[in-house]
């Protein structure tokens, strides 16, 4: 390592030193990310467990200096992580159930089951690091921090969404991600204060909460259709107003 | 200083650069330059145009006469502003029990004391949480913890390194003061090469100390022979005010202020009109930041304090 860097204090500015020296960094941060996950318990999502986790990469502990924000972009790394996790395993069940000679496309009976695995599956990447989770989610909240928790949430319910075959282009591709998102958030904060056996009682708050989604959901289909046939009562008592009155003169 | 033919190009082309920032050279100077020998290279002191080994000279001489009432001058120069500067900086640092520091140009010890106490109130805080966890778990005390956490505590340490005796005697007879007694050793040495061996430090520091070396390139590649991998490069500096109605106040205050209370309140008008000066010579924060890259540093940033009258440059040596 130091006579590479000697090569480069050389004076030599090719392109090729500098994206090295950009992937050298690229992989010492993702080292030492991967490294602090173990002191999560002891330190919490703060600068001390990146300082540890660097040191048993054999670094100083200072070097949690390339992480400005500090243990936020340790949180950060562990949620796109499981996000990718759960990317994966979406994919592999996608697979098996096109192998076993089902449809594409899960049916619309098949979408609810789909997507409550699936946030249940993501929540128990948490398990682990259930204890200092909360602070996590506090610290997440934060406003500096909340735009690209809010990215991570999108992201990942856009993967929830995409294995489920949703090909939706109009607004309701907006708003099936934010009710998934909202669902998983309060599951989310529910499961911090479950005490039952394996989060029994998370699992089915999750139920009830897709189920009233169900409800919702035809709720609003019915409230459009009675929308638009009011709509149409409403236009129609107009005309005849207008027709009373006189002032229909084109329908004459 | 024995250098060879590469870094002879490196210091004429550094020294190239600074001559556009001369208000008073002309342009038949660099030619000139050029053709000197190697000991007759000129650079810039202030706004005096100097050969490099006269600019050494000329800045112990500088530090040598400021050295007593540097700290009050200091004080008197940015309104107290400094030590929000320097607190700032370790914080940014936020060093962990067990660090070892270099200091360099670090004299009175400004930077040293701050991140002693930093480091040692962080360790006696740690204990305290732990000794409180444990107390309300109910479970013993381990003696042999305890006086681990605070043995960690006295492994930080901190070498304070300076070209000039006048500027670590005061530094010396601070920490005696403060009752600092453990943790810190003082060091005479130039930090174009410093009498320390390669890959023995955490973090590097260089306060309001860089634009007074002939060779800033050397400096940076010095600091990278003695960081260990992974370590820390971190260099607080005056630097360019891009806003220009600040910069025009800021030009005005350094100007007609700064070297008239020197000779009120040191009696040396010539040695803060050179300090003023030198920071007018001083690369802007990009420029400093490439030359940091060039010598290896990577994920070289820096952050702009008071609007960029004084930057904070990190790089690690990765």
């Amino acid at each position: 390592m130091c006579q590479k860097a000697e090569s480069q204090a050389g004076g030599s500015e090719a392109g090729d030193h500098v994206s090295d020296g950009e992937e050298m960094e690229y992989e010492t941060r993702l080292r030492i990310l991967r490294s602090s996950m173990a002191f999560v318990h002891q330190h919490g999502w703060t600068v001390d467990t990146l300082a540890a986790g660097a040191e048993v990469e054999g670094l100083p502990g200072v070097a949690h200096g390339l992480f400005p924000r500090g243990g936020v972009e340790l949180i950060y790394h562990f949620y796109t992580d499981c996000n990718k996790q759960l990317a994966m395993q979406l994919a592999e069940r996608v697979a098996r159930e096109k192998e076993s000679e089902q449809t594409n496309t899960p049916g619309k009976s098949k979408i609810t089951p789909f997507i409550r695995d699936a946030v249940e599956a993501r929540l128990r990447m948490i398990i682990p690091y259930i204890d200092r989770w909360p602070q996590a989610m506090g610290i997440l909240a934060l406003p500096p921090n909340a735009p690209q928790a809010l990215k991570n949430l999108g992201d990942l319910t856009d993967e929830i969404w995409y294995y489920t075959g949703d090909t939706s282009t109009d607004f309701n591709w907006y708003t099936k991600r934010a009710t998934l998102g909202v669902v998983y958030k309060t599951t989310e904060v529910f499961m911090m204060q479950d005490k039952s056996d394996d989060y029994q009682n998370t699992w089915d708050f999750l139920d009830r909460r897709m189920g009233d989604i169900t409800r919702v959901g035809k709720l609003v289909r019915n409230g459009q259709e009675m929308t638009s046939v009011l709509g149409e009562a409403c236009k129609g008592f107009t005309i005849i107003g207008r027709n009373i009155l006189g002032a229909n003169s084109g329908a004459k | 200083m024995a250098t060879s033919m590469t870094k002879c190009q490196n210091c004429s082309k550094l020294a190239n650069r600074c001559f556009y920032r001369l208000f008073s050279t002309s342009i038949s100077q660099n030619a000139y330059a050029n053709h000197t020998k190697e000991s007759e290279k000129k650079t810039h002191f202030g706004f005096e145009t100097v050969t490099e080994a006269e600019k050494e000279e000329k800045v112990y001489k500088v530090f040598r006469n400021v050295a007593d009432k540097y700290d009050l001058m200091n004080d008197a120069m940015s309104g107290g502003i400094h030590r929000l500067w320097k607190d700032h900086f370790i914080r940014r640092m936020s060093p962990r029990p067990g660090t070892k520091l270099l200091d360099v140009a670090g004299g009175t010890g400004d930077i040293a004391f701050r991140f002693l106490n930093y480091v040692r109130s962080q360790s006696d805080f740690n204990s305290l949480t732990a000794l409180q966890t444990s107390t309300e778990q109910g479970v013993d005390i381990n003696e042999d913890e305890n006086s681990q956490v605070s043995g960690r505590s006295r492994d930080c340490h901190v070498t304070v390194c300076d070209i000039n005796q006048s500027m670590l005697e005061v530094g010396m007879n601070r920490a005696t003061q403060s009752g600092i007694t453990s943790g810190i050793s003082w060091l005479k040495g130039n930090a174009e090469c410093l009498p320390i061996e390669d890959n023995s430090f955490d973090v590097y520091t260089i306060a309001f100390g860089i634009r007074n070396c002939t060779h800033i390139d050397k400096v940076v590649e010095e600091a990278y022979r003695v960081l260990r991998p992974g370590g820390r490069f971190m260099c607080l500096e005056f630097s360019h005010v891009s806003n220009p109605l600040l910069r025009s106040v800021y030009d005005e205050y350094s100007f007609q202020v700064i070297p008239v209370l020197g000779q009120i309140l040191a009696a040396d008008w010539d040695s803060y009109q050179y300090l003023v000066e030198s920071i007018r010579q001083f690369q802007n924060q990009e420029d400093f930041k490439r030359i940091i890259r060039t010598c290896g540093f990577r994920a070289v940033t820096y952050e702009n304090l008071t609007f960029g009258v004084v930057a904070i440059h990190s790089g690690f040596k990765l």
